[in-house]
């Protein structure tokens, strides 16, 4: 049996295995991945009003748990049933998974989280797989290098791991510049002559002609800043050599053995520094010390969930379009969730169900 | 087999859609008095019997076409279409009649001099979390339209507050942020500091006649169906 054969492999490493409720509250899970989430899961009500649903996934509640422990770095597996209201496969199914939470040393992990995903593959018997890697913080220092302003660049970084849409914000920027301040009511328009005071106090002024509470809500701060965002990026547009340079990044696709060079070949091309990218493609590369059909980097593989921070990986058996194995590094769910320092947290989820599929 | 269809059993709704049936030359038998809701339809071909009318709130009518239960029916396509996901798998928006226009739309508070657009939306949501320790809050009683639109703008990082009422007072009060809701000339919108998106209009919804895909059906209902249908397009102002 596949499960046993992972949950055994994943105890010999050392893997602890939280206690993890079949019904859980579904603020977290709706907390952190947003209210979409709330049409592919299985929601009931208790009696005093608190949502519950059926897991979704572990992550969260394993974070949760390693939150409540107040504990130093640990490592924790997990296996079971999951539920999601899905269309074409079974809304029940067999999920296993790692999270490695608490280890600073980043690279390190990531490393060893491709290294333990591949080989509970191999402890379950799976053959002919192949691995798919990106990482989003090599994007961000790409925004880094080409001096992207503050409000783009978030924009940006939130689209990746959607092409499309990060072409089509591509193309938003370097075309047309958005008239914003037509937009802008008069006296706000007005107040932006004087300065980043008189916006604020303009805002604050409407504020308190609509009754809006100052606190606890956009504050007339918050309003005023992405009014002076906006205002600046005006006038300005992406020049055309930084659209291309973002555009020929997004399609490196290559084998992950060559994927270093590539990068600093890319580096050296159009005269950028990013640091440390190709030493981590360098690093990921040589952990693999067993032999898959097929290993690539895809500079624009990513996860659009806003706590994904750098590493992703899927692992793919041949013949299939569904990963059998998906992972990542997720720095941002921890505060999230509400811890008050960022912990490092890096882990995969195996989609058991999906091993024993015939081609 | 019974033939049902439904119309909405209270205002302004009812007394258009009875209108309408009447200029389409049907007769149509009321409830006899109040408290029942139960009526007959006269002049549909092959059904000289008459065919059963019941009086429903609109929503339940959304709900029922939708099981199945009723053939057909008049309501808002708002309430259809928030009814369930995918509505089309499940409903034939036949006619659309020119009455109970409203708009189903997005809209923030004025003071919110930065965002005119989703875009400018998604923006601020992404950001909530970071700068106020909770993610955005959509007040609205439409979770599945609201959710739609959404996602289609890539917003995903909100929460939705249900509202069941005076939707348009949950900024000022401070239980949301922003709201989705019905408006039909904005006013009320306005005078509780409220704009709406340029591109917030999510549904512009009218009282629709809508047929069951799902409800059981043989040729006679099937063209019973038909012919109420195309006779009331022929009345309908749209």
């Amino acid at each position: 049996m596949s499960l046993t054969a992972i949950t055994d492999y994943l105890a010999s490493v050392g893997c602890e295995f939280p206690e993890i409720g079949l019904l859980q509250p579904a603020d977290p899970f709706l907390d952190t991945t947003g209210e979409d989430l709330r049409r592919r899961i299985f929601i009931t009500q208790e009696n005093s009003g608190t949502t519950l649903c059926l897991r979704p996934e572990f992550t969260v509640p394993v974070c949760i748990a390693h939150l409540q422990g107040a504990r130093g770095p640990a490592r924790y597996a997990y296996g079971g049933s999951a539920f999601r209201q899905r269309r074409n496969e079974a809304s029940e199914f067999i999920q296993a998974g790692f999270e490695d939470l608490g280890n600073s040393d980043r690279l390190q992990a990531d490393l060893n989280c491709i290294e333990v995903a591949l080989r509970t593959l191999d402890a379950a018997g799976v053959k002919e797989t192949s691995l798919i890697v990106g990482n989003q913080s090599i994007f961000m220092k790409l925004l880094d290098a080409l001096e992207i302003p503050k409000a783009w660049r978030k924009k940006l970084i939130r689209a990746f791991g959607d092409t499309d849409l990060l072409k089509t914000h591509l193309d938003v920027l370097s075309g047309q510049a958005n008239p914003v301040l037509e937009g802008l009511p008069p006296e706000i328009r007005t107040a932006l002559n004087l300065g980043r005071p008189a916006v604020e106090e303009a805002v604050k002024e409407k504020m308190l002609a609509d009754g809006l509470p100052l606190t606890g809500g956009r504050t007339s701060e918050a309003i005023a800043e992405r009014i002076l965002e906006k205002a600046e990026l005006d006038a300005v547009r992406l020049e055309a050599e930084k659209q291309t340079i973002l555009e020929a990044f997004l399609q490196i696709d290559v084998s992950l053995a060559d994927a270093a060079s590539t990068i600093s070949g890319f580096e050296s091309e159009f005269g950028l520094v990013l640091p440390q990218a190709a030493d981590a493609l360098e690093a990921y590369n040589s952990t693999l010390d067993r032999k898959l059909d097929a290993a690539v980097y895809r500079a624009s593989f990513g996860r659009r969930l806003d706590y994904y921070t750098g590493l992703v990986f899927e692992v793919y058996r041949n013949g299939f379009d569904r990963p059998l194995v998906g992972g990542g590094r997720y720095d941002h769910l921890m505060t999230l969730l509400g811890s008050e320092k960022e912990v490092p947290a890096v882990g995969f989820a195996v989609w058991v169900d999906r091993l024993g599929e015939k081609p | 087999m019974t033939f049902t269809l439904a119309l909405p059993s209270k205002g302004r709704l009812r007394e258009k859609a009875i209108e309408l049936f009447s200029a389409a030359g049907f007769k149509l038998n009321l409830p006899e008095d109040d408290r029942s809701y139960q009526g007959y339809l006269f002049g549909v071909p092959g059904m000289d019997a008459g065919i059963d009318v019941v009086f429903l709130s609109a929503s339940e009518i959304s709900r029922e076409l939708i099981s199945g239960n009723i053939h057909i029916g008049i309501t808002g396509e708002d309430l259809a279409r928030e009814s369930v996901m995918n509505a089309e798998e499940y409903l034939e928006f036949a006619v659309r009649l020119g009455f109970g226009h409203a708009n189903v739309v997005i809209a923030v508070p004025e003071a919110w001099a930065d965002v005119e657009s989703m875009a400018d939306l998604d923006d601020v949501a992404a950001d909530f979390r970071n700068r106020h320790g909770r993610r955005l809050r959509i007040a609205t009683k439409y979770w599945n339209l609201t959710q739609g639109y959404f996602a289609d703008h890539g917003i995903a990082v909100y929460r939705i507050v249900e509202s069941l009422g005076a939707t348009e007072a949950a900024p000022a009060a401070g239980q949301a942020d922003a709201i989705v809701d019905i408006t039909s000339t904005g006013s009320t919108l306005k005078a509780n500091g409220l704009r709406i998106l340029t591109d917030g209009v999510i549904l512009k919804s009218q009282a629709n006649l809508i047929v069951s895909k799902v409800a059981e059906t043989d040729d006679l209902s099937a063209k019973a169906a038909l012919a109420i249908c195309s006779s009331l397009s022929k009345v309908a102002a749209n």
